[in-house]
């Protein structure tokens, strides 16, 4: 069990200059589950390849445990990779599967007689349910037994760490759900590092310990799913993570004597600021659809044309227009009449205020919203 | 009208095959008589016929086994991509594309006592003192023949090898890296096994083209008995002693003989590759 | 450290690879390029000093050369490449058109006639080339450019029809339904969707070309004076006596001819047809 560090890391592929990875550092703890999450071709598994030990290294260090392992083969790092089309090898029975790293060398000094490969295999098929299927071939056998056969040679060797690259992205919907938890329930069973790879973010904040959002290489954040969602660090995070997807708009800062605010004119909205001034006189606010409060068609709201609503069960997605601003609220669906028109008010502790320049967070405190501050912008 | 084409096509081929059963050697087509199996009795005592086979049976058993070997080993070099591939394959394909008598014309040349370049080079390098007859030497002319062979048809399979071999997802030789297999354990644990069907293809391709070995050697060493192969033996048989009855009876038993190594051949590399 | 490896197994392949297909034929081209002076020196030198054309001139009756020699060649070599032109578009109009039934009419019967045809193929065309000699006399084909094309179209369009039929599979049936659906008749559809199959043609066509123009045994059986091919012309140029290998070199130039331009220009095509059928 060890944890993982890259120290630095960066690669570029032979042909192109550009870096797929760059000066990327990540600590990740022992025993944790790690998620990396972002976009297609954000680097994600890229990373990943690089601890595995199956992309070199371009620049930097990666650590497994103690150990560098830059120049060091794949079959010597220790490690355990779930691939995306579980790469089960085709000529073998899943019996021969799940023994297949165990017949290759002396683990860990150890060398597996027949008897207690054959021991060793059927225990862990039972443990992921697959020990009715022993002597099947990959093809005989479903998308979620092939998952779970995965799983297993994986976890037979008990490696040091178990590296995850987008395991359910084949699955449908319902499968996907259960065997998210299965795999959780795996990961407090071994109590051994995981990191995992997905481009689905509520994967990510369902499952991971952290998580790791990542863009064009680089990571934008590594916190704890709580403070990544309700503290994003900079644009890109606020705007991946959370669905749906969070709502921005064009502010403008307002400086007085007394107090600073910032100015949402499409929306004729002075927010009150508390702390300290942005230097830059025009940002961007940021607040999620959770937050934007439905109120009644009298009481002090900016007002909105609904244009379409979505239904998700217990809430429903209005997604609203003004003149050209869209906009997204959720409502508990009982609460929705079907209405037009509607006013909207805005949490106050949940906006957030990001750079126009660099996109980051600028860590403002709102204490006071007022609605229809600009003259002549009316709130009818 | 499509199917009426394709039934069109079928007819040729087979009237032949119906044809040839009819005539299997039970009759003696210049006199028309019926002399049952005589003629392969008589083919059996025939001491060229016999000699005949044994070199057929060296010239099978040998390009079959070079063929395998060499072609797995330059398969496994040419499967992944590297920059100048494209043009390597183009390179190596040129024997198989050549007329096989023509091969013959080319290495007759090289083998040439006098004027060979074999002979030239080993010279010059002082490895021989004076010129060796490649071609007239009972065991070597054999080997030579066979060489010609070879050089034509390894580099069709290398490239069916080489084909077959690029169907093997990359994902599972990384597994295979993470599981604790080296490049060499993952060419017998994985590579391998999948190639089993192909494997079988090849090596039956491969027998029927060195069973018919014709051109080479009738043009290398003539008629020669040491280097016969067992169709020039057919061919001599029936167009020059004009003994259609025999030359029939015999291209029966090589059509045979052919099935059977199939069926063998079949049964071996199902057996052999059970168990992985 | 690994790439390193591989890099020295790939260059010393790719040279290996070189000397191997070049070294030979690069000799005989040497051979062909000498006078008759030159060509008796033993030992023989690679690099020679003088070229001669000679040889060349003599086949293609040039200058003061023995005007049987040309004219034989030039009646053989018509005589490949009539021969070859012929059977491959034989072959190709029945193997598209069979290929496309066999690819598109699953029915109990083709299926059948489909494996009757494998068998054919598998089975050694030597086994019906006796059987076959009493007919050809029979029909008066014996030594004729009709008489071989036939034999050879029945050798060869089994071959054919599998590669187009499989590459008619690999053509998904929308495009045919719908022009179905658009009133078109199927033989309008398959001439639609011949453009996509067009590799296919091409590599059967290269393959059949190649194995009527590299036959030596059926033609000499079949076709051994008037009718014969280049391949059985050198042989003939080899003399009781002595065998001018100088003369023999400059046919076998010609011979090799085609097949080089194929596999310089049409590569792909062959590659794709060899492995397309076996890999399957």
């Amino acid at each position: 069990m060890a944890g993982i560090l890259l120290n630095h890391v960066g690669k570029c592929y032979k042909n192109s200059r550009e870096y797929v990875v760059k000066d990327l550092n990540l600590e990740i703890q022992d025993k944790e589950f790690l998620v990396l999450v972002g976009p297609s071709g954000c680097g994600k598994t890229t990373v990943l390849r690089m601890i595995a030990g199956l992309e070199e290294i371009t620049e930097g260090e990666v650590f497994i445990g103690e150990q560098k392992v830059n120049t060091l083969e794949p079959k010597d790092r220790d490690i355990a990779m779930v691939f995306q089309n579980y790469a089960l090898y085709p000529h073998l029975t899943v019996f021969g599967n799940i023994a297949y790293p165990l017949k290759q060398r002396k683990i860990k000094g150890v060398k597996y007689s027949k008897k207690e490969i054959k021991k060793t295999v059927e225990e862990i098929s039972i443990l992921l349910k697959v020990n009715h299927l022993l002597s099947r071939y990959p093809k005989e056998l479903s998308g979620g037994e092939r998952q779970r056969v995965a799983l297993a040679r994986a976890m037979v060797r008990e490696p040091k760490a178990f590296l995850m690259d987008e395991p359910l992205s084949n699955l449908d919907a319902q499968l996907r759900s259960v065997t998210r938890s299965e795999i959780l329930k795996l990961h407090r069973q071994v109590q051994t590092t995981f990191v995992y790879v997905t481009h689905d973010q509520t994967e990510a904040l369902t499952m991971g310990n952290r998580i790791a959002v990542m863009n064009h290489g680089v990571v934008q954040q590594i916190d704890t799913p709580y403070e990544v969602f309700y503290h994003p660090a900079n644009l890109f995070v606020a705007k991946f993570i959370g669905s749906p997807a969070m709502n921005f708009f064009d502010a403008s800062v307002n400086k007085n004597e007394e107090k600073t605010s910032i100015v949402i004119e499409e929306l004729g909205v002075c927010l009150e600021i508390d702390s300290k001034t942005p230097k830059e006189e025009k940002i961007i606010a940021g607040i999620r659809p959770e937050n934007i409060i439905v109120t009644e068609a009298e009481k002090n709201g900016v007002k909105m044309q609904v244009d379409h609503s979505e239904l998700m069960g217990t809430e429903t997605i209005l997604h609203l227009i003004r003149n050209d601003l869209e906009l997204r609220c959720k409502v508990p669906t009982e609460d929705y009449r079907g209405e037009k028109e509607v006013n909207i008010q805005f949490d106050k502790e949940k906006i957030h205020f990001f750079s126009k320049i660099t996109e980051q967070n600028l860590g403002l405190c709102c204490s006071g919203v007022r609605i229809g501050c600009l003259p002549g912008v009316l709130h009818s | 009208m499509l199917l009426f084409l394709a039934g069109f096509v079928i007819i040729p081929l087979g009237v032949s095959i119906f044809d040839s059963f009819f005539q299997v050697s039970l009759l003696d087509v210049d006199s028309r008589e019926f002399s049952g199996i005589q003629n392969y009795i008589r083919l059996f005592s025939d001491k060229n016929v016999r000699q005949a086979f044994l070199n057929t049976s060296f010239y099978v058993v040998t390009a079959l086994t070079a063929e395998s070997v060499l072609g797995i080993l330059t398969a496994v070099v040419l499967k992944d991509k590297f920059r100048f591939r494209g043009i390597i394959v183009a390179i190596l394909i040129l024997p198989w594309a050549l007329p096989p008598l023509v091969n013959g014309v080319i290495w007759k040349l090289i083998f040439d006592p006098s004027i060979g370049m074999l002979n030239s080079v080993l010279m010059r390098l002082e490895l021989i003192e004076e010129p060796f007859i490649w071609l007239n030497n009972p065991d070597i002319s054999k080997i030579c023949v066979i060489i010609v062979h070879i050089w034509k048809m390894l580099p069709m399979i290398s490239i069916i090898f080489m084909a077959k071999m690029q169907t093997i997802p990359e994902e599972i030789l990384e597994a295979a890296s993470l599981d604790g297999s080296g490049k060499f354990k993952q060419f017998f644990t994985m590579i391998l096994p999948n190639m089993r069907g192909i494997f079988l293809i090849t090596l039956i391709q491969g027998s029927i083209g060195a069973v018919h070995l014709f051109d080479e050697p009738y043009y290398m060493t003539g008629t020669a008995s040491d280097t016969r192969s067992l169709l020039i033996e057919d061919y001599l048989i029936a167009f020059r002693k004009y003994d259609l009855g025999e030359g029939m009876a015999l291209a029966m038993v090589i059509s045979f003989s052919l099935l059977i190594m199939i069926v063998l051949l079949m049964i071996l590399v199902r057996r052999g590759t059970k168990d992985v | 450290m690994c790439k390193r490896k591989r890099l020295c197994a790939v260059i010393i392949t790719s040279v290996l690879i070189i000397i191997y297909s070049i070294l030979p034929v690069g000799w005989m081209i040497r051979t062909s390029l000498l006078d008759k002076s030159e060509l008796l020196k033993s030992p023989a030198r690679f690099l020679i000093k003088e070229i001669s054309i000679d040889n060349y001139k003599q086949m293609l009756g040039v200058g003061e050369a023995n005007i049987l020699t040309s004219r034989n060649f030039k009646t053989a070599f018509f005589n490949s490449v009539k021969e070859a032109l012929l059977s491959t578009l034989l072959i190709i109009v029945i193997a598209v058109l069979a290929g496309y039934v066999f690819a598109r009419v699953k029915t109990r019967i083709t299926q059948i006639l489909f494996v009757l045809l494998l068998v054919t193929m598998v089975l050694p065309a030597y086994s019906v080339m006796l059987p076959l000699y009493r007919i050809m006399i029979g029909l008066n084909l014996l030594d004729t450019v009709t008489g071989v094309v036939l034999i050879y179209v029945s050798a060869f369009m089994p071959l054919a029809i599998w590669i187009m039929r499989s590459f008619f599979e690999s053509v998904p049936t929308g495009i045919e339904e719908s022009a179905w659906i658009d009133g078109s008749s199927r033989i309008k559809a398959m001439l639609l969707i011949l453009p996509l199959a067009m590799p296919g043609i091409i590599a059967a066509a290269i393959i059949s070309f190649l194995s009527v123009w590299s036959q030596y045994a059926i033609p000499l059986v079949f076709a051994s004076s008037d009718a014969q091919p280049l391949t059985v012309f050198l042989t003939t140029l080899s003399g009781k006596s002595s065998v001018n290998f100088g003369l023999i070199s400059a046919g076998g130039m010609f011979t090799i001819l085609p097949p080089v331009i194929i596999v310089i220009f049409l590569n792909r095509f062959l590659v794709s047809g060899l492995t397309k059928g076996a890999v399957k």
